[in-house]
């Protein structure tokens, strides 16, 4: 049996096509990531999983039940928005208590749960508060008590963190990671932060203009985007995208690159099949910053040319310098002794163990 | 130069005084003062015209005496009560139905406001000749076919206030449609989500989160409908008359017809000053609680 399981799920708001064709399965205990652009869908398909928006077409299960045309209460999900949605006249005890007193609760489980879920959220001493005498970290907490009261099989999220300031967004992300580690409730969590995805997510679909691009674990995601645009979506700093000529080398195929105003021949690995094909043609290299550093010994499959350095930014343990190869510029990671200074040519190494290969017209991933 | 730049400034704070002022009397005069002037005249014993001497308390034993005034106050309570509860009730209900996001809301909108662009004269003339039973419904049922029809609140001593009722409700309850329906939008449709995913019928949420939420807007609405109850006149006057009889009588109508038609001008006075605490007894709580509330 599936937690959840989407089958080519379309929207279309008048005739404006918004979701086409959504296909999506998770396990029980899941912790599912949408992630993709503002306006993608993903809220939209949030709300088609909640119940709360209808489905043009296709089927949405969850469990063994088809919940396709149920309303949101027969659904048995939690919802978490990203505005909070706290009923403004009610206290904070009577927001986590309102689902569980129109299921009929009972008196003493009612209290008894609110009491469990303010001693997990650490929100005791707010319950008998109104929403309009906390702050944002606090609503935000109550958002989530509600939800935890009601004890679901599936909790929804959308957007949950973006309206905290930063350094709140960091600790409420390792405490709904710990939650769920704790609770082991299916998740659906949707976040156009690839950071949130990436360090909560179990599985991740990223999204873009109503589709899913790609629908695997965040290490999957990360070392095998199947396109570009997934590719330069998740990490940060992004991806370097570098368009290059292939050429047949002595020992295998090489990319010509121009940097610092001379001409190198970079190998690439063996491996790539697809790329023979591209021989005379031009290819997209597809290269992350870490794999752009300074030289060090210890690493013999490695290719290092000298690069023009236009741009130093420190971010603490690692500096990133951009130097521009193929006249694109292109983002490296380097040691904080290690950098040089602006204007200067640095010998960069490039690891293309993990570089991966775009064709630049289909923009699709190169095997 | 300083004594020019002194005397420039200090015509710059006086001028604001300077125009203020007029309206400054004007109101002293005839708000302040003029009300100062009746309370006067109702310690006196002036009957036709106004006599400056000190009767004592005379004036409000005779007042508390006359059945006329008895059945006015009533009248005002029945009126008053009615009125505002139905208006409450209409103006909240019209304002759920049109924020049902149905089709023409605009139009429709505008139709139930409309009326308050009447003044009460039309709306009193216009209810008077639809309900006259000689020339409105019950003519026209009973041309229709129904020859036993009777609909005679109008002419009637016992239903007659209920027609000031159904006039008054019809005029102002566009009013509160029009404030609910402002709070109605300010009200955040994630919340309402939120409550549908938690189990609540719609019903069951405008009952314990949206009409909530609304009290701001119910209190501005029942203090401007309760002074539009106190002080209604015009009303009365184009639609019944006060009658039949006194029998539509309220206070602002009985005041003036023993102030201007009877002869009995300290007698009418002292009707108005119990009008005037009435809305004191109102408007007093309602300020200080605003004041100290803007002082927090
Ligand atoms: N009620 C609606 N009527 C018409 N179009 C809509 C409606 N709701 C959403 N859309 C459109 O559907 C698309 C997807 O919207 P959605 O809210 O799902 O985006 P999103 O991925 O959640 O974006 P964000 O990250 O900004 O929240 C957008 O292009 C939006 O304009
Ligand atoms: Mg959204």
């Amino acid at each position: 049996m599936k937690a959840l399981k989407i089958q080519n799920v379309e929207k279309t708001f008048g005739s404006i096509k918004v979701l086409k064709g959504i296909d999506l399965e998770i396990e029980p205990g899941q912790f599912l990531i949408l992630v993709g652009p503002s306006g993608c869908g993903k809220s939209t398909l949030l709300n088609m999983i909640a119940g709360l928006e209808s489905v043009s077409n296709g089927n949405i299960t969850i469990g063994d039940r088809d919940v396709t045309h149920l309303d949101p209460k027969d659904r048995d999900i939690a919802m978490v928005f990203q505005s909070y949605a706290l009923y403004p006249n009610m206290t904070v005890k009577q927001n986590i208590s309102f689902g569980l007193e129109i299921n009929k609760t009972p008196k003493d489980e009612l209290e008894a749960t609110v009491a469990k879920v303010a001693k997990m959220l650490q929100i005791e001493p707010l319950l008998n508060r109104k929403p309009k005498q906390l702050s944002g970290g606090q609503r935000q907490r109550v958002a989530m008590g509600r939800a935890l009261a009601r004890d679901p099989s599936i909790y929804l999220f959308d957007e949950p963190l973006s309206n905290l300031d930063a350094k709140l967004r960091v600790e409420m992300r390792s405490e709904i990671k710990e939650l769920h580690q704790r609770v082991g409730t299916t998740i659906v969590y949707v976040t156009h932060d690839q950071i949130e995805a990436m360090t909560l997510g179990d599985v991740i679909a990223v999204m873009k203009d109503g589709e899913i691009q790609q629908f695997g674990s965040p290490q999957d995601i990360y070392d095998n985007p199947k396109n570009q645009f997934v590719a330069g979506f998740m990490g940060s700093p992004s991806m370097n995208f570098v368009p290059c000529d292939v050429k047949q080398g002595m020992n295998g195929l090489v990319l010509v690159l121009e940097s610092g105003g001379a001409s190198h021949e970079l190998p690439v690995e063996n491996g790539i099949e697809g790329l023979s094909e591209y021989v005379g043609k031009k290819v997209v290299l597809g290269i992350r910053p870490e794999q752009l550093t300074q030289v060090s010994e210890d690493k013999p499959d490695t290719m290092t040319i000298p690069c023009l350095i236009e741009i130093i930014e420190p971010t603490g343990p690692d500096t990133m310098v951009t130097a521009r190869l193929n006249g694109v510029r292109t983002v490296c990671r380097v040691h904080p002794t290690a950098q040089s200074k602006v204007g200067e040519l640095m010998p960069l190494q490039f690891d293309m163990s993990k570089a991966v290969f775009f064709d630049p017209d289909t923009e699709q991933r190169i095997y | 130069m300083n004594v020019s730049s002194s005397s420039r400034q200090s015509l710059g704070t006086l001028l604001p005084k300077i125009v203020v002022a007029p309206t400054f009397v004007v109101t002293l005069v005839f708000i302040y003062g003029f009300m100062l002037w009746n309370a006067w005249l109702s310690f006196s014993s002036s009957r036709m015209l106004p006599k400056y001497d000190w009767a004592g308390f005379i004036q409000y034993e005779k007042l508390f005496a006359n059945d006329r005034w008895w059945v006015a106050a009533q009248n005002l309570l029945v009126f008053g009560g009615l009125f505002i509860v139905i208006c409450l009730l209409v103006g909240l209900f019209l304002a759920i139905f049109l924020d049902q996001k149905i089709r023409a809301e605009g139009a429709i909108r505008t139709i139930y406001l409309y009326p308050m662009a009447l003044s009460f004269i039309v709306t009193g003339t216009v209810w008077k000749w639809i309900l006259n039973p000689e020339l409105g419904i019950q003519r026209m049922v009973r041309e229709m076919g129904f020859e036993s029809f009777s609909f005679d609140w109008l002419v009637n001593a016992d239903m007659a206030i209920y027609t000031v009722v159904l006039a008054g409700v019809w005029q102002s309850s566009g009013f509160v449609m029009a404030l609910c329906l402002a709070g109605l939008r300010g009200v955040d449709e994630n919340v309402v989500k939120a409550a549908r995913v938690d189990g609540a019928s719609m019903p069951l949420i405008y009952r314990r989160i949206i009409i909530p939420g609304l009290g701001p807007v119910f209190f501005s609405a029942l203090i401007v409908l309760t002074h539009i109850a106190i002080k209604s006149f015009d009303l009365i006057v184009a639609l019944t008359g006060g009658g039949p009889g006194y029998a539509t009588d309220v206070p602002a109508t009985f005041m003036y017809t023993y102030s201007f038609t009877r002869g009995q001008i300290g007698l009418g006075s002292a009707a108005s000053m119990m009008m005037l605490m009435a809305v004191v007894a109102i408007i007093v709580p309602y300020l200080y609680s605003e004041l100290r509330e803007r002082k927090q």
